[in-house]
């Protein structure tokens, strides 16, 4: 069944179902459709890597900020040259679309230092393509100094923004951007809670495709789509009773097919701790502040869930803990990319060092991959012995 | 280039108050083309320990090294080589602090090219009997007896130090080095000064970071109060006149 | 509250006296070489041996000590009188256990059952496995790194998770090597500093503080002389010779600061110094110099040989071999030395210097390597745990083609010759230089 066929027709969605169908259409897309539209009319766009870059200021530069990706991408032959294979293939296929100048639509990059193959993007950025790039060094740590470190990084971005969109980041026109953000992020947070219901009227896979679109698109454009979304699935029934309610827990999982497999088992992912996820927009910046900066710290360093980068683990196996009450769910699958430390010791913890009240299982996949017959087996055999446990 | 103006004229107003404060400093002219010493010959660029008649800028004594760039003419005397304490043959058996600062013209010194640092790493090869290792901690050399006494001093070591410079990177117009020999605590100022330019593998890394729009030295929320300010403000304008070079773009990938 | 049940200290005392046992049995076996370069190593082997049995005792005497990194301000621990043992004590401490193959073996397997992906870096699941096994005995705090890589750092959440009831600091550290940077680790390490002596009743002694800065001044200083003379065509010591220097300055707490440190050092320089004097190489037909751009892996004693007999070749510089040059530390008040400790620490040390930072780091490092030491073949970036080195594959490339250098990239562990055999290493390694050889390229 092609369930895209489910929907109509998307060029100006009108319903739910049109703008799930507009979303997934955008996650396989190199750029959205309101993206180019922005870049048509003249605007800025700056690339980013991961969520620990600040969106607001990107958008309070007068830009929109797309978090670069690459499922478009199936090949790293040129990549390859420049990252040895014992990296993160995620990295690999982008820097591979990078140096083949197919991120033509973007005025330049924030790379934050979130991870060893992240960061390195900066470092062959710099060197080898004309748009500039700006690294944006992230603490390890919530203490008081990193705090403070961080926000005189986030000086150091706002010169360099600047700078390069020929601008000024007044505090007017960055608490404008904060509102817009949280915005989203509650409209987010809204169509979250409707998957706490008994049958939620919204699959997992779709869930992502919503989650990813938003990262490439102006974020006026995609909070009305949003608006639309949640207004329809408020009124929709359920989609069925799920044969287990999952979390996908893991890093930059963007490919909604992926989880359409594990839910082809019967099961229904019915929230998440993802980068793609509910760490993005689980925590709101303060608007009401005179240091505007400092906010944009506290929601990246202090408030919002953690992903591995920042240290201790207890935190993030709280929220993780949290997430499988609040949304009752019955079992937890942690993927995590080849060659990523981050996650593949964060996956060992949290099935070796905690008692998570749920079962986990671990997968490890690559950022394209076939194996989709491995992954059914995998999660269909995980959902029978879930259910033999219960018996 | 002119972001570090200010740190020349300040070296230079440095010296002049060593100077008037009683300290010897010797300058060589800059037309003066014979010099003593031993010239280009085959060297394995060793010096003993049980060679070592003098012994420079050890790490736990006291070392200074930069290279410092601009594009104004009037702040560099070619050829010029200054010595703030006692030459070579003065020496003899002691390790002392010093300090090497190289002042190079040009209006388009390669100061992001690999080139700059290859350059800069090697400046004493072919010199016999003189050993040097740069790093960002300073740079440490030996002086070895024979070459004292085939006549060896600053005045030939500078020489040789512009020739190479010169030969390995055309851009260079005009170039002077001051060498200082007076002791720890006369070195402390120009570790200050020459702090922007401390080495020159830190330089660069400054210079690639102020085109590609950040600072790495910049630790203030506020530029307010900052006592670099006008050097950052120089940075800044130099920056932007480089960014309003044609787009890159076009021109293709790579640099 | 932290507490070592007898059973956990009985097992722990096990598992060193077998460590020391097969350390002893080396040790004695190397003491009998007749070859002068292989007994200017025996002080280093005899301290590793020591520190083991200084481990073993401070278990035996429940003895107050911190688990900690090299990395992480020794000199400070050294001022509170504070003994500190490492993950990497228990790996490359164990170099001397691990060269005896039947150890080495046992240990992987210890490894192999620690259930965290394989692709992580080998240091961070023998770290966790030794404290698993007990090797690494539980201490009364510990000070977590969490720089230069994400292996390191998420390696430390697992060492919280071992030992639950140990307290623990988490050191952030900048990025770029810049004043900022240094101000921010030395506040750090201040507070670290307070919280070691909440958690084990130390006090730090500033006198010491600056007696310990003194002597590591003048032993860098010293680790720079050898490395010059290392700069000598035909190199006039081995592979690896200065790898105790790094051991005995860094790696061993018993040594670090200690005029026995100073003296290791100094007759290396007067062995080398002799050699260079003489005209003597380390091989009489040396045709290869090569930069080892890692750490020095287990089986290096192995690929030294293989590159002697098949290569005429010796390895000049490598990771951990004080190529760089060391700031010295200001000695004149407190501020300036905590400043000092923490630049050195933070930004100069190995493995840290090579992975933290923007690439350039390694790089400038790279070129002043090759221009000084006359390199003509870079092995890089091969370690399978070293993520951002393999990002940086392409500048590498670059970098060594400026200056004329021949890279070599294959990918090995350092730690578990199972990865990538010798066998295979020989083949590619040899098979690379005779291609270059042929082509007259070096």
């Amino acid at each position: 069944m092609n369930i895209l066929e489910n929907y109509g027709n998307n060029e100006n969605p009108k319903t739910a179902g049109e703008v799930i169908r507009h979303f997934r259409e955008a996650c396989y897309a190199a750029a959205t459709k309101e993206l180019l539209e922005w870049r048509d009319g003249g605007g800025k766009v700056v690339g980013y890597y991961c969520s620990y870059v600040p969106e607001e200021l990107v958008t309070a530069a007068g830009a929109v900020s797309v978090r670069l990706r690459a499922r478009t991408n199936p090949t790293t032959d040129a990549g390859d040259t420049y990252y040895g294979n014992l990296t993160c293939s995620y990295i690999r296929h982008s820097w591979d679309l990078a140096i083949k100048q197919k991120y033509d639509f973007i005025d330049g990059v924030i790379v934050p230092t979130a991870c060893d193959s992240v960061r390195r993007i900066h470092d062959n950025w710099s060197r080898y393509l004309p748009t500039f790039s700006h690294q944006l060094v992230v603490p390890r740590r919530n203490h008081e100094e990193s705090r403070k470190y961080f926000r005189e990084e986030l000086v150091l971005l706002k010169n360099t923004l600047e700078r390069n969109l020929g601008t000024t980041i007044s505090d007017e026109r960055l608490r404008e951007a904060i509102r817009l953000h949280n915005r989203t992020r509650q409209l987010l947070r809204k169509l979250y809670e409707l998957r706490k219901q008994k049958t939620p009227p919204i699959s997992g896979a779709d869930t992502l495709a919503v989650v990813v679109a938003g990262t490439g698109m102006p974020k006026e454009k995609y909070n009305a789509l949003l608006e639309v979304l949640v207004a329809g699935l408020e009124k929709a029934p359920g989609l069925r009773e799920p044969r287990a309610r999952l979390m996908v827990v893991g890093s930059c999982l963007d490919d909604p097919s992926y989880l359409d497999v594990v839910e082809a088992q019967g099961g229904l992912v019915v929230c998440d701790s993802l980068c793609f996820g509910s760490r993005i927009f689980a925590a709101d910046v303060e608007e009401n502040t005179s240091d505007l900066l400092d906010a944009l710290v506290q929601q990246q360093i202090a408030c919002r869930p953690q992903c591995p980068h920042v240290s201790p683990f207890p935190p993030r196996a709280e929220y993780v803990e949290g997430l499988i009450k609040d949304y009752n769910v019955d079992g937890v699958i942690c993927e995590r990319m080849q060659m990523c430390d981050n996650w593949g010791m964060e996956s060992y913890l949290l099935t070796n060092s905690v008692k998570l009240s749920a079962p986990i299982l671990t997968v490890d996949r690559e950022y394209f991959s076939a194996a989709t017959g491995q992954l059914s087996t995998r999660v269909q055999a995980f959902l029978e012995s879930m259910e033999g446990a219960a018996r | 280039m002119e972001y570090l103006d200010s740190c020349i004229r300040e070296i230079e107003a440095y010296i002049w108050a060593l100077a008037s404060s009683g300290r010897q400093v010797r300058e060589w002219k800059p037309n003066a083309r014979s010099v003593p010493g031993p010239m280009n010959h085959e060297s394995n660029q060793l010096v003993l320990a049980r060679d070592t008649a003098v012994e420079l800028g050890r790490s736990n004594v006291g070392s200074c090294f930069g290279v410092l760039w601009t594009s104004s003419s009037e702040l560099v005397e070619d050829g010029r080589i200054r010595l703030v304490g006692p030459d070579l043959g003065e020496l003899i058996g002691q390790s002392v602090a010093f300090c090497q600062v190289l002042i190079l013209q040009g209006q388009d010194i390669p100061v992001t090219d690999n080139s700059f640092l290859i350059a800069s790493s090697s400046m004493t090869d072919g010199l016999p009997g003189v050993m040097s290792r740069i790093s960002r901690s300073g740079i440490w050399c030996r002086i070895s007896y024979a070459s004292i006494d085939l006549g060896l001093c600053f005045a030939a070591l500078g020489r040789k130090e512009l020739d190479n410079w010169r030969s390995r990177i055309p851009a260079i117009e005009r170039a002077e080095v001051l060498f200082l020999t007076s002791g720890a605590d006369d070195l402390v100022p120009l570790q200050g000064i020459s702090a922007l330019a401390e080495g020159v593998i830190r330089s660069q890394q400054i210079e690639k970071g102020r085109q590609r729009g950040y600072d790495l030295t910049c630790s203030l929320a506020s530029c307010a109060g900052c006592e670099h300010i006008s050097a950052c403000a120089a940075i800044t304008k130099s920056v932007e006149r480089e960014n309003m070079k044609p787009a890159k773009r076009e021109e293709g990938t790579g640099r | 509250m932290r507490t070592v049940s007898s059973a956990e200290r009985a097992k722990s005392i096990e598992v060193l006296t077998q460590e020391i046992e097969t350390q002893e049995a080396f040790v004695e076996f190397v003491s009998g070489v007749e070859d002068p370069a292989v007994q200017l190593q025996v002080p280093n082997l005899k301290s590793m041996l020591a520190l083991t049995k200084k481990v073993r005792q401070v278990v035996k005497d429940d003895e107050p000590f911190v688990y900690s990194w090299f990395v992480l301000g020794p000199e400070i621990y050294h001022a509170m009188d504070l003994f500190w043992d490492s993950g990497p004590r228990a790996e490359f401490g164990t170099f001397l256990a691990l060269s005896v193959p039947e150890y080495l073996e046992q240990v992987l397997k210890d490894c192999d059952r620690v259930a965290v992906s394989s692709d992580i870096c080998t240091l961070h699941r023998l770290a966790l496995s030794a404290i698993e096994m007990k090797r690494s005995p539980k201490p009364w705090a510990a000070v977590a790194c969490i720089h230069p890589c994400d292996g390191v750092s998420q390696a430390q959440s697992a060492v919280e998770r071992a030992w639950p009831d140990v307290p623990m600091f988490w050191m952030d550290s900048p990025y770029y090597p810049d004043e900022r940077g240094v101000k921010f680790f030395a506040g750090q390490m201040r507070r670290m500093a307070k919280f070691l002596e909440e958690h084990t009743g130390k006090r730090l002694d500033l006198d010491k503080l600056r007696d310990v800065c003194n002597a590591t001044n003048e032993q860098y200083a010293l680790w720079g002389e050898f490395d010059a003379l290392k700069r000598n065509r035909p190199c006039p010591v081995g592979s690896w010779a200065g790898y105790g220097i790094w051991n005995m300055m860094q790696n061993n707490p018993l040594t670090f600061g200690q005029p026995i440190t100073t003296q290791y050092i100094k007759s290396l320089i007067t062995d080398a110094e002799e050699k260079v004097a003489a005209g003597k190489g380390h091989l009489e037909n040396e045709k290869v110099r090569v930069l080892f751009m890692d750490i020095a892996p287990v089986w290096f004693a192995e690929f030294a040989e293989m590159l002697e007999q098949e290569c005429n070749g010796v390895v000049v510089v490598e990771g951990q071999g004080g190529s760089y040059a060391y700031t010295p530390i200001d000695t004149s008040t407190e501020e300036s030395m905590f400043m000092g400790i923490a630049r050195r620490n933070c930004m100069e040390t190995p493995m840290i210097r090579t992975s933290r930072g923007p690439v350039d780091i390694i790089i400038n490092d790279m070129i002043r390597n090759v221009l000084d030491y006359k390199i003509d073949v870079v092995i890089a970036p091969g370690h399978m745990g070293h993520k951002d080195m393999q990002a940086s594959l392409k500048i590498i490339r670059d970098a060594c083609e400026t200056v004329g250098a021949k890279l070599l990239n294959f990918q090995y562990d350092l730690f578990d010759n199972r990865y990538m055999p010798m066998e295979e290493i020989r083949r590619i390694v040899t098979q690379f230089i005779d291609a270059m050889s042929e082509e007259k390229l070096i």
